[in-house]
């Protein structure tokens, strides 16, 4: 089998004497879209995290292309093609969709010492964009990012993790608080990344909008990946929910019936 | 490896409303205040509203307007700097120092800013370091740099002797007869920053800094070299006006510029930067502090006691702040929502 774009061995994760992360196995493949399933404290969010390069790793790997990499900060990840869109804090809503797009990484006009911006490229790379995401009907890119409605900031995020030639997309609960037509616009959205040839990673707690659009589903559990190789085609949510919560039928029932969840 | 990164439309934002509405700029409510204030002073006093008046009211706000300036940059990042006054203090202090000490009075003043921007690099480190607001940060540093002024200038009066002679005392002289140079400094500078707050990529960072800081950082902006940058400019826009003060006045006395800081986070305030971060303006910053002055004119005129300056002047703090809430409020609920105040 070839090589995967990213591949992290045995990451370990303590936050004092917390341990996030035990020994997490996981990789993504070229062109895939990944989903990362777990509940509440099972460590998505750290190992998220830690490839994305917003906290540090205590030890383990990472690989991309075969390549060790060392992910010290948020611009080393973004620089070597990693991509994150948080839920909350992907964009600045106070500023412009155009200064968003390019949030981080402003383009300079000559004279560089005078560091100014270069406005009119910005505003002419984000009307194309907007076309291209299929919301340019009357929002010129000065529009502040506040006025979007909540898939259309997806889309001005995803927007941007594209324009930029990622190779990995992480999307942090791209469809929470979103409706149905949103919802299906993004996941949609998401599908078009891959097909461009992006990777992706979705992370989201409706189960449902996991298997929609992911090509595999990795499950996490109390800081360790339990199962990374399941077909959303071949598998029922109810089996990946067993996954998850790591318990059997009865246990399931059990807990239901005494109204709390059993460990 | 070619990537056409097309996509479909996305569902549910093809039937958004044009909604385009009229924005007034954020400089509005200063303008429209200083145009009521100067009705009112030349209502109570024809002639305090003449060009010789007019540029007195331009050369009392420029000293504290410098500092508002900067601090213009510290709000839109969502800081605040309570130190800025007593910088404005111990740099004069210094500068004059140097001065008696013999030093050439336009290298003393180059050290005196420099000398600012000293300080408020150490503001920022601390901030960065310490992980806190830069508003206790300041609020320790305040007392320290303003303990250190009382030190080193023994409690009094500085003035450096021949300082009217000197080339620095070209600061005290008026071009054209009547517009002070002070004045001039000002408003050049504000024009200069304006320019920067708003063109270039480190105004911009400000602004991304203190509209949300997550986002500014998982976007790969150096968020904490933007930090301590900006209160290294609010520290040199103190220092700048400590020595010009000293150059325009001839000397520094205890108690020069106590109220700068809060005369300068008023002004900023009544201008159209919003306590919340994320933009602001230096224009209206500027009028804010030529309505400030201006209703300390007026005070004058209708025969208020001096010591009523102060409570005025923190009426008119409350009262902006008020108004930046209210308007806080409004924006969120036309917008259809308030969790970005909640996260604030």
């Amino acid at each position: 089998m070839a090589e995967p774009l990213i591949r992290m061995q045995n990451i370990r994760k303590s936050y004092g004497r917390v341990q996030a992360l035990e020994d997490a196995n996981f990789h993504v493949n070229e062109q895939e879209i990944v989903g990362l399933l777990g509940d509440n404290g099972a460590g998505k969010s750290t190992l998220i995290k830690v490839l994305s390069g917003a906290v540090p790793l205590t030890s383990g790997d990472i690989f991309i292309r075969g390549k060790k990499v060392s992910l010290r900060s948020t611009s080393d990840a973004i620089a070597h093609g990693i991509e994150t869109i948080y839920q909350d804090s992907a964009l600045v809503t106070q500023l412009s969709i155009a200064r968003n797009l390019f949030l981080g990484r402003e383009p300079i006009k000559p004279p560089r010492f005078l560091n100014r911006m270069d406005q009119d490229a910005m505003n002419n790379v984000a009307r194309d964009l907007l076309k291209q995401v299929g919301i340019s009907k009357n929002i010129p890119p000065t529009t502040p990012i506040g006025s979007l409605s909540g898939g259309e900031r997806q889309a001005v995020a995803i927007a941007r993790a594209m324009h930029f030639d990622s190779d990995l997309i992480i999307l942090d609960e791209p469809t929470n608080n979103l409706g149905v037509a949103e919802t299906q616009g993004v996941l949609s959205f998401v599908r078009s990344a891959r097909d461009s040839g992006h990777s992706c990673i979705f992370i989201a707690h409706n189960i449902h909008h996991v298997f929609q659009v992911v090509d595999r589903i990795v499950v996490m559990r109390r800081g360790k990946v339990v199962a990374d190789d399941i077909d959303p085609k071949k598998t029922s949510v109810a089996e990946v929910e067993r996954i998850i919560t790591g318990m059997s039928d009865k246990e399931i029932r059990d807990a239901i019936a005494d109204g709390k969840p059993s460990h | 490896m070619t990537r056409t990164d097309t996509a479909p439309p996305l569902a549910g934002s093809a039937n958004r409303r044009p909604g385009r509405r009229i924005r007034l700029p954020a400089e509005t409510g200063a303008a429209v205040g200083l145009a009521a204030m100067l009705g009112l002073l030349g209502w109570l006093q024809p002639s305090s509203v003449d060009a010789a008046n007019l540029s007195s009211l331009l050369e009392q706000a420029a000293l504290p307007g410098l500092l508002a300036i900067g601090m213009v940059f510290v709000l839109a990042m969502r800081e605040i700097d309570l130190s800025a006054g007593a910088v404005f203090h111990l740099t004069a202090t210094f500068a004059a120092l140097l001065v008696v000490a013999g030093m050439n009075p336009w290298l003393a003043a180059l050290a005196g800013i420099a000398a600012g921007a000293g300080l408020g690099l150490i503001n920022g480190l601390l901030v960065i370091a310490l992980r806190l607001p830069a508003l206790l940060v300041t609020l320790g540093t305040w007392w320290m740099i303003q303990g250190l002024s009382l030190v080193v200038g023994k409690g009094q009066t500085i003035a450096p002797p021949g300082a009217d002679g000197s080339v620095l005392a070209t600061l005290s002289g008026k071009a054209f007869v009547i517009v002070p140079v002070t004045g001039i400094v000002f408003v050049v500078l504000a024009m200069a920053m304006h320019v920067v707050l708003h063109r270039t990529r480190f105004g911009y960072r400000v602004q991304a800094v203190g509209s949300n800081p997550r986002a500014a950082a998982y976007a790969g902006i150096p968020t904490g070299k933007v930090r301590v940058l900006t209160l290294v400019l609010m520290g040199a826009m103190a220092g700048l006006a400590g020595v010009i003060h000293l150059g325009a006045q001839g000397a520094i006395a205890p108690g020069d510029g106590g109220t700068f800081a809060l005369l300068a986070i008023t002004a900023a305030i009544i201008g159209g930067t919003s306590l919340s971060g994320g933009n602001g303006s230096v224009i209206g910053a500027v009028i804010g502090m030529l309505v400030l002055q201006a209703i300390l004119s007026a005070m004058t005129l209708l025969g208020v006691d001096a010591i009523w300056a102060a409570f005025a002047t923190g009426a008119l703090i409350v009262l902006a702040l008020a108004i930046d809430r209210l308007v806080n409020l409004w924006r969120n609920r036309r917008a259809g929502h308030g969790e970005d105040n909640l996260l604030g």
